[in-house]
């Protein structure tokens, strides 16, 4: 009897201690999880951010306003005459063998 | 006696918990969370509008709340100072709103764009927040603004959409307000480790327009162009689908920038194609052919005799250029506009009919178009309409209607004889990108198959023969209608002032689109034949190029 409450007493502090740390390393664990669930929303914040800055960008530089502008300054004017093709009014290239 | 005193007690005790616990119970809840918590709303972010070919008409910047925490700032005059001049606010005001007693959080400025919260940023102002409350972007700056209406602040200081789509689709487009709750001690700090519940905001959903942004940049740009060449005061472009009823353009003028529209008169925000009648004039015509033709008492090839002005309830009706054309068919009739031609078929159809024609193609009462601002003119009960007012109705005078009623009814006749609803909106996209989409509405049949294919056919006589002729574009059948109305005022007509408007659709064989043009008051000409008729073909020029419809 005197033995194994030696033993015990032996043992309880080592499981004690191993318990203690393993408290630790999971709370270290949960810690850095917190930390890097904290990181990876305000990333995800800042790309949101940025997705919608972009969107914004492109919406300005595809409106027909800007597209309007820039055509006139490389030089495009608005057509004045357009050239329909029906059917039988083929181009004769069109009816060449390939 | 002490028994009945204790029984009284206890009603009386029982009754004061149930008045605490369940009558006062919400308001004692919130009374008490106001006490232990200060709640700050998180905005949510307001759906986009975007178009079929989708590019986005309208969506939202970047742009936060500015707000100051008087605890945390040290010098309150200095801060004003630096904060007001950055972003142009009266000092004196941000100052004051700061050192109000017992206030630990102060809006300073809403909506403040990126550029000038970088800038503030920079300043690194202890006691200066930021946050995210987006505003509204128009990447093609005032296009369509009738139609989208503008968002403004309601009584709460919150978003809210007035007038055209951010008016009628309000509740889908501004979503659900989060909030950040965050418990205070008993001088209103709060509380370090205390609780905070926070409510993510529920964004709101987008709109997906019929609206096509180059055809309605098309209507917008030639509209512009011919209200100037003809000098008209006003003017407007409805362009629907006849088949879908979706609305595909719609432009008006004078119009405002839904930017800065609280510096335009608050008459500019209502949109006329939809809220504003005119009388439709001989473009009218069509509407009672298609009904006399229905009704079986007459057809194209039906002849009347046109021999003069003739005499209705004591007053003289003559064609619109005093013009008479002795025995004519009702194809003629269209092609020469002629009023006494019309009010042959009025008379033919008799009251009944032609009073329930003109409700059976839904005049009288709005279309149901998705758009704040609808409303109609009424039309006066059947005992109240005189014989002279059945035949000025019979061609388009003494009845008001407004251009989506008068654009729908003619998509009637386009389309195989169906009154469709019309809708500018044509699907709803949540967040998730989930589509919900907004099918087409046929409302029911006006006229038979073989009716609409008898008046399209008379319509494009009236196009390839009429007074307009000389500026269709060739190869195509274009169905349509002139129509000059005199603007009523004071009771009476004033000559000089009409309404000159064309109606039609293209091709007539399978119709892409049914468009109506409107011009009020034109200096160049007053009519619609030399106005608003050669406008509309300059935009049916440009549609059928996009379109990629060639000649036949």
């Amino acid at each position: 009897m005197k033995f194994i409450v030696s033993i015990v007493a032996f043992l309880l502090p080592i499981v004690a201690i191993g318990l203690l740390v393993a408290q630790i390393a999971c709370a270290n664990n949960l810690a850095q999880d917190g930390s890097t669930l904290k990181t990876l929303t305000a990333t995800i914040e800042t790309l949101a951010s940025e997705n919608e800055a972009l969107n914004q960008k492109i919406a300005s530089a595809s409106s027909l306003l800007e597209v309007e502008k820039k055509a006139i300054a490389m030089g495009l004017a608005p057509g004045k005459q357009f050239l329909t093709l029906t059917q039988g009014q083929y181009l004769v290239a069109f009816n060449q063998k390939r | 006696m002490v028994f009945g005193i204790f029984i009284l007690l206890y009603i009386g005790i029982v009754s004061r918990l149930l008045y605490w616990q369940v009558w006062a119970s919400s308001r004692l809840k919130t009374q008490a969370a106001g006490q232990h918590f200060f709640r700050l709303p998180l905005p949510p972010k307001r759906g986009a509008v975007i178009s079929s070919d989708n590019y986005p008409l309208v969506m939202n910047q970047q742009a936060y709340l500015l707000y100051g925490e008087p605890k945390n700032i040290q010098d309150i005059d200095g801060f004003a100072k630096r904060v007001g001049e950055s972003i142009g606010k009266d000092i004196a005001s941000i100052s004051g709103a700061l050192k109000e007693p017992g206030r630990v959080w102060v809006p300073i400025e809403h909506k403040v764009e990126k550029e000038t919260v970088d800038r503030l940023k920079n300043l690194q102002e202890k006691g200066l927040g930021f946050e995210e409350e987006p505003k509204r972007y128009y990447p093609e700056a005032s296009i369509a603004a009738h139609l989208l209406g503008f968002v403004g602040l309601d009584q709460n200081g919150m978003d809210r959409g007035y007038f055209g789509l951010e008016g009628f689709y309000d509740r889908e487009l501004r979503g659900k307000e989060g909030s950040l709750e965050i418990e205070k001690d008993v001088a209103g700090n709060p509380i370090l480790i205390g609780q905070t519940f926070r409510v993510e905001p529920q964004d709101g959903r987008d709109l997906i327009l019929w609206i096509d942004r180059s055809v309605q940049a098309i209507a917008e740009k030639r509209l512009k162009e011919g209200m100037e060449k003809y000098g008209a005061k006003e003017g407007s472009v409805v362009i629907m689908d006849p088949k879908t009823g979706g609305i595909l353009g719609m432009a008006s003028f004078p119009s405002y920038d839904p930017r800065s529209y609280a510096t335009s008169e608050k008459e500019r925000y209502i949109n006329p194609t939809v809220a504003g009648s005119y009388e439709p004039g001989s473009a009218f015509k069509v509407i009672i052919m298609g009904a006399g033709i229905d009704a079986g008492v007459v057809t194209a090839q039906t002849e009347m005799d046109e021999t003069g002005p003739i005499e209705v309830g004591g007053y003289t009706i003559r064609t619109w250029n005093n013009q008479y054309h002795g025995k004519i068919t009702m194809t003629k009739v269209l092609e020469y506009s002629s009023n006494v031609g019309m009010v042959f078929v009025g008379k033919k159809l008799g009251r009944e009919k032609l009073l329930s024609a003109i409700k059976n193609f839904g005049f009288g009462k709005p279309t149901d178009i998705d758009l704040e601002d609808e409303s109609s003119p009424t039309i006066r009960p059947n005992k109240e309409w005189y014989e002279i007012d059945l035949s000025t109705a019979s061609f388009g005078q003494g009845i008001a209607v407004t251009p989506i009623q008068m654009v729908r009814a003619v998509g009637a006749l386009a389309n195989g004889g169906v009154l469709m609803e019309p809708k500018v909106v044509k699907a709803i996209q949540d967040k998730n990108g989930k589509i919900a989409p907004i099918p087409p509405k046929k409302l029911r049949q006006v006229v038979s198959k073989k009716t609409a294919e008898e008046v399209t056919e008379m319509m494009v006589a009236a196009v390839d023969n009429g007074e307009a002729k000389w500026a269709k574009p060739q190869g195509y059948r274009i169905a349509g209608k002139t129509g000059t109305a005199q603007i009523p005022v004071s009771g009476h007509y004033d000559e000089k002032k009409t309404i000159a408007s064309f109606v039609g659709f293209a091709p007539a064989d399978d119709p892409k689109f049914v468009m109506l043009v409107t011009l009020r008051e034109t200096t160049s000409s007053q009519w619609g034949s030399e106005t608003a008729a050669p406008l509309f073909f300059n935009i049916a020029k440009d549609l059928f190029l996009y379109w990629g419809i060639t000649p036949k």
